[in-house]
């Protein structure tokens, strides 16, 4: 018997363009720029009222844009505004708002400080006000813990909706890029300076990189930004789903395990991962990576690969975070390419994005896409995988 | 009605004390912690009091390295580890246990000091920002006393660690842990100081929950933890059972992102849902331990709330806060502190700084710590964004 999670019968997405471009840093430190991936820069324009964006900040505005993608023809007014839940997983919150009111605080001497800025400084403030625009009235999470943030709000959306604490829950990751992000990131070597777009297990010398399309790839992650939204219901509740979640894992490791990852703790993992979902690895069309293009990182992912291959040869992987970049909740955007794949029966080719939105990798590529895990390796100390099929 | 949860240690640091008997003794003085801050220069010193943990939580905590909150949550959890009689120093990490953080500032005070380096002298002080994170606290403690099943770090502002308190429940419920470490932190900083203060809600003469002359809140730090166990689990290690978790709800008012419903709508649904949780009627309810900041607005529209759970029959109310201020996401595990040594020790806190009660506000706050037979307590957290958690715990 299949203990699916949740059906997902909306979707949306705020994804930065495919082209390189460039964030520039607050103060004239190390260098005026970075490269990133980036989101239009007044974003929501001509989408949102013009009050609202002025009121409102970054991440709360893609969190806010991707939010009503997802609930775009759904029709959410016949479930009481006290049924829907909101749970949202940010790495940083409102960054950008909070940086604004500090630097002000500290320019002018802790004088006139600005009261919108700290309105939008917490965390919670980008589910506050999509649950304010949208009236969602239940259960309100805003969950922050690194790059498994998203992954522990799908979590908990999943308890709210088996506890029957609301019938419909929009869950969400987002996370806008910040000159600060960009600025420590390059102190810490997190990124490399290059405009050269990314090109995830394209360079990490093992078996993947074979069968990648850029040849003579540079090694290196980008930082990006970008919000995804499902719109989730309890499993069979709904005759108009998009894919449902079949399985959700998380492994906590210690903080520094992840790289010096154990491949036999790993594959093990997916295999349980999977086994929830009543499936055998041969099962799966596709395993989605979140592999971004950092050598190191990727080479721990390289080896899952080599061992799911030895185990099985048939087993189709993927990438992603060539079309959005590195930040803590990109998996709510590997989530969202992976049901939009379910839903086309193909590889999705992402409508907001240029470059196809899923990179295959190594020798075999997938037929008709029904199964797809999305695996992560969290720096930050954590195993994550998401099964989804339709 | 489901399985409650079983709360089997406590622990808690604030400006009124670094244990809970510390804490209890101020709280059976009638003794507030508001005072002058000395933490950091502002020039808001001198003219709002402030509850500000004395003394170095550096110095009294396990951590080789952390912000003032991942120091004052180590602190507390620590406490509670040992109150509930588990292991503070384990050597191997314990695949059954898990911990989740409500936080709010994370290392805040030390990212602002980055900040004034970079702006004022164009210096990248990398170490000021090492532990900037809300789960920076949440991964310390779990690595300090080997919590591998579960972690997570919730941040919904003021009602933070209320919800983080539910989500160890949910924790436990789903099997997924038999022992939770949860609970909230936050340390003081000029972000939460000067933002208060900008939206004129912070009182000079100190926050007055209820009060028809009250002018605002107050400012605290400090942390909370309780251990939470599968009831199963606790009693097959005869764990002593301090108190149990037997109802939580959580709502949001979907109204403004900073001021309440007017109404007190959200957190009376929470109450409502909580009570459900339980599985008892609002007159089962001995003591409600309010969010009662001190507010114009929070206030009036809690006592509305309760008015509406309880009608004729509220119980024995008070909000704590003019004795540790608010501690922002400590907040709801402070509180939830608070409410299992009020049943342990069967008394009512008062509710400090109360003169004259608001002329519509139709509730009647107990003035002074006194005596009472209490088996439940309730305890409301509200937060930015109308985010409400409302909890109960019991003796049986």
């Amino acid at each position: 018997m299949e203990k699916a999670l949740a059906d997902i019968i909306g979707i949306g997405a705020v994804l930065p363009s495919p082209e390189v471009s460039e964030i520039e840093f607050p103060f004239a430190v190390d260098a005026d720029a970075a490269p990133a991936y980036l989101c239009e820069k007044k974003i929501g324009k001509g989408i949102l009222p013009a009050g609202m964006l002025r009121r409102l900040g970054r991440s709360q505005r893609m969190a806010m844009l991707s939010a009503e993608d997802a609930l775009e023809g759904v029709d959410i007014e016949s479930t009481p505004p006290e049924n829907r839940a909101i749970c949202l997983g940010t790495g940083l919150g409102e960054l950008g708002e909070t940086a604004a009111f500090s630097e002000n605080m500290i320019r002018l001497g802790e004088k006139e400080p600005k009261p919108a800025k700290f309105i939008n400084s917490v965390h919670n403030s980008l589910a506050a006000q999509a649950a304010i625009r949208f009236n969602f009235k239940g259960e309100n999470h805003t969950i922050t813990h690194k790059g498994i943030s998203f992954e522990l709000a799908l979590w908990q959306a999943a308890v709210v909706l088996r506890e029957e604490r609301a019938e419909v829950v929009l869950a969400t990751g987002a996370d806008e890029l910040s000159p600060y992000v960009a600025l420590v990131g390059k102190r810490l070597g997190l990124w490399r300076q290059t405009n050269e777009p990314v090109s995830p297990l394209a360079a990490s010398g093992g078996a993947a990189s074979g069968g990648a399309a850029s040849g003579g790839a540079i090694p290196g992650a980008l930082p990006g930004e970008g919000a995804a939204s499902l719109l989730l219901k309890k499993p069979g509740s709904s005759d108009n789903r998009l894919a449902r979640i079949k399985s959700l894992s998380i492994k906590f490791l210690k903080e520094n395990e992840a790289l010096e990852l154990d491949v036999d703790t790993a594959v093990e993992f997916i295999r349980e991962a999977v086994g929830e979902a009543e499936l055998e690895l041969d099962g799966l069309d596709l395993v989605l990576l979140g592999a971004n293009g950092n050598a190191e990182s990727d080479a721990a992912y390289e080896k899952v690969i080599e061992h799911m291959n030895d185990l099985s040869g048939n087993i189709s992987f993927g990438v992603y975070r060539h079309a959005c970049g590195d930040f803590f909740t990109a998996a709510a955007i590997g989530l969202y390419f992976a049901v939009r794949s379910i839903q086309e029966n193909k590889i999705s080719r992402g409508k907001a994005c240029l470059a196809p939105a899923i990179k295959t990798v190594g020798g075999n590529r997938p037929g008709p896409v029904r199964n797809i895990l999305l695996f992560h390796i969290h720096t930050g100390g954590f195993l994550s995988a998401v099964l989804v099929g339709p | 009605m489901p399985e409650p949860v079983a709360v089997t240690g406590i622990g808690l640091v604030t400006a009124v004390g670094w244990t809970p008997d510390e804490v209890w003794r101020s709280i059976a003085e009638g003794r507030s912690g508001l005072g002058e801050l000395t933490l950091f220069e502002s020039p808001r010193c001198g003219h709002l009091p402030i509850a500000e943990v004395r003394g170095n939580p550096a110095g009294r905590s396990s951590l080789a390295s952390g912000s003032r909150s991942d120091h004052l949550a180590e602190y507390a959890a620590g406490q509670a580890f040992k109150a509930a009689n588990l292991e503070t120093a384990p050597r191997r990490i314990n695949p059954r246990a898990g911990v989740v953080v409500g936080g709010s500032t994370g290392g805040m005070l030390e990212a602002e000091t980055f900040l004034e380096k970079l702006i004022n002298e164009r210096e990248v002080d990398l170490t000021l920002i090492e532990h900037y994170l809300c789960a920076s606290s949440t991964d310390a403690i779990a690595a300090r006393f080997g919590l591998g099943a579960f972690r997570s770090t919730v941040s919904t502002a003021c009602s933070s660690s209320a919800l983080a308190i539910a989500t160890a429940c949910d924790v436990i419920k789903s099997g997924e842990a038999d022992v939770m470490l949860a609970g909230g932190v936050d340390s003081l900083t000029r972000l939460t100081l000067n933002g208060f203060a900008s939206l004129l809600i912070v009182a000079e003469d100190g926050c007055r929950p209820f009060d028809e002359d009250r002018k605002g809140m107050s400012l605290g730090e400090g942390a909370a933890f309780l251990v939470l166990e599968n009831e199963k689990h606790a009693a097959d290690r005869g764990a002593e059972i301090l108190a149990r978790v037997i109802g939580y709800g959580s709502t949001c008012d979907s109204h403004h992102a900073t001021a309440p419903d007017p109404e007190g709508d959200g957190i009376r649904r929470a109450m409502e849902i909580a009570l459900k949780d339980a599985g008892i009627p609002g007159k089962d309810i001995d003591y409600i331990n309010a969010h009662g900041t001190g507010t114009l607005d929070n206030d009036r529209a809690e006592a509305n709330a309760v008015l509406g759970v309880f009608g004729k029959e509220i119980p024995l109310i008070s909000s704590t806060k003019r004795f540790f201020g608010h501690t922002l996401a400590a907040a709801g595990a402070i509180e939830a502190a608070v409410c299992i040594m009020a049943l342990r020790r069967q008394q009512v806190p008062g509710n400090l700084g109360l003169r004259k009660v608001e002329e519509g506000i139709e509730i009647a706050p107990v003035r002074e710590t006194q005596n009472a037979n209490l088996k439940t307590a309730m305890t409301n957290s509200l937060g930015f964004g109308g985010n409400n958690v409302s909890m109960i715990f019991g003796l049986t």
